[in-house]
């Protein structure tokens, strides 16, 4: 089976995957905002988990300067902080 | 290995209702023409044979023939993933007949436990995401060397396996933001575009631009392109296996037009000791289920 013919099969799936874009919020900006930053990063870094890292870091970030830290979970600041600790020192 | 990895994620979660949407809508009308048509058991005339007694069958409603109908239809649905998962593995170092076959067990092993022990129409199978997580993440972290990332991926599963048993699980999947999950499955939609359109030659790298445009001069990106259009039309059609008959179909016209060489339907299974991979060189091959000396790995890995 060569690539180019299970590549139409991949593009269909990911196009499946790609209509999760319709079911955010995009009445919030400190919400789509970093789901886009996810999106864009990981095929701009060809990283799924750069992407991941960086939407996370983004939601913590966008959250805590608009002033609503209340609604950033513990285990959201913590993998966050992760995030930004790999990304910094690795 | 990445059966149990593909299932146990959330972000699959949605993968997994938008791509069985066609084989559960294909199940529920033909369940309710069975209940409908009035041929459903009659007690009096036929003693339930095994396999209805085994399922339940007369008196959940559905006659074995619908049974036999909508198990084809959802076979023919995810059937795509027995040439998309080595596909992808294979990038990741894998061999590729190897994890073909690997793939098919691990999908005919996961559905009839599901059938059998758990009695719930949802067949099993290796899940699209976590795969690209593997080969293009994890296996390049680990300085490709994919035989230590399956070892993580098993303590992973285990790991999984006991946050299943603990409400644990429940806390850590809503602690996520729901925008943030949807992101994840769509950025990993959106990775697999660039990745698919990479293989299908429409995407080639370039040194401005990073990337641009590839050869469509050459008849594989169209052949590529017109399968990608005949999957959708049929998808959209709600027609079973849309996908597996885009595959075939690509493959069937790249051998018409001399592209690629004819093996022929049939094909003995890789054998054992593949070329490629130390797993099966070694004498540790024969006993599986030992670890593999996380030191001797690590060695020729940077991470």
């Amino acid at each position: 089976m060569p690539l180019y013919a299970t590549a139409p099969a991949l593009l269909f799936v990911a196009c499946l995957m790609a209509t999760s874009l319709g079911a955010i919020g995009w009445d919030d900006a400190t919400d789509y905002i970093p789901a886009l930053i996810i999106v864009l990063m990981m095929p701009l870094n060809y990283s799924i988990a750069t992407g991941i890292g960086l939407g996370f870091i983004a939601y913590v970030a966008l959250k805590a300067f608009v002033g609503r830290i209340k609604e950033i979970n513990a285990a959201v600041a913590v993998i966050a902080a992760a995030f930004l600790l790999k990304l910094i020192f690795a | 290995m990445s059966a149990q990895a593909g299932i146990e994620s959330p972000y699959d979660c949605r993968l997994t209702r938008g791509g069985g949407h066609d084989r559960r809508e294909a199940a529920s009308t033909q369940t309710g023409e069975g209940a409908g048509s009035g041929n459903g058991w009659d007690e009096t005339k036929l003693p339930p044979s095994g396999l209805d007694r085994w399922f339940g069958l007369s008196v959940a409603g559905p006659s074995i023939a619908t049974e036999f109908r909508a198990g084809l239809a959802t076979f023919l649905t995810m059937a795509y993933i027995m040439f998309v998962n080595p596909a992808i593995l294979e990038k990741a170092g894998m061999d590729h007949g190897a994890v073909f076959v690997a793939t098919c067990l691990a999908a005919a092993l996961g559905s009839l436990i599901m059938g059998f022990y758990a009695n719930y129409p949802i067949a099993l199978a290796p899940g699209m995401g976590l795969n690209a997580y593997f080969a293009f993440t994890m296996v390049p972290e680990l300085g490709g060397n994919w035989q230590l990332a399956l070892g993580c991926v098993f303590i992973s599963g285990l790991l999984f396996f006991a946050l299943s048993l603990s409400p644990l699980r429940a806390w850590l999947i809503d602690a996520i933001p729901m925008c943030l999950k949807l992101g994840i499955a769509a950025g990993i939609g959106f990775f697999l575009e660039l990745v698919a359109l990479q293989n299908a030659g429409v995407v080639a790298d370039d040194p401005t631009t990073l990337v641009t445009l590839g050869e469509l001069s050459k008849p594989q990106a169209w052949l590529a392109v017109a399968g990608f259009l005949l999957i959708a039309g049929l998808a959209v059609q709600k027609i079973p296996g849309a996908i597996i008959f885009g595959v075939l179909a690509v493959t069937l016209a790249a051998v018409a037009l001399g592209l690629e060489p004819w093996h022929g339907v049939l094909a003995r299974p890789p054998s054992s000791p593949c070329s490629s991979c130390s797993l099966c060189s070694s004498r540790r091959w024969r006993r599986p289920c030992r670890f593999m000396p996380l030191r001797r790995r690590s060695s020729s890995s940077p991470a």
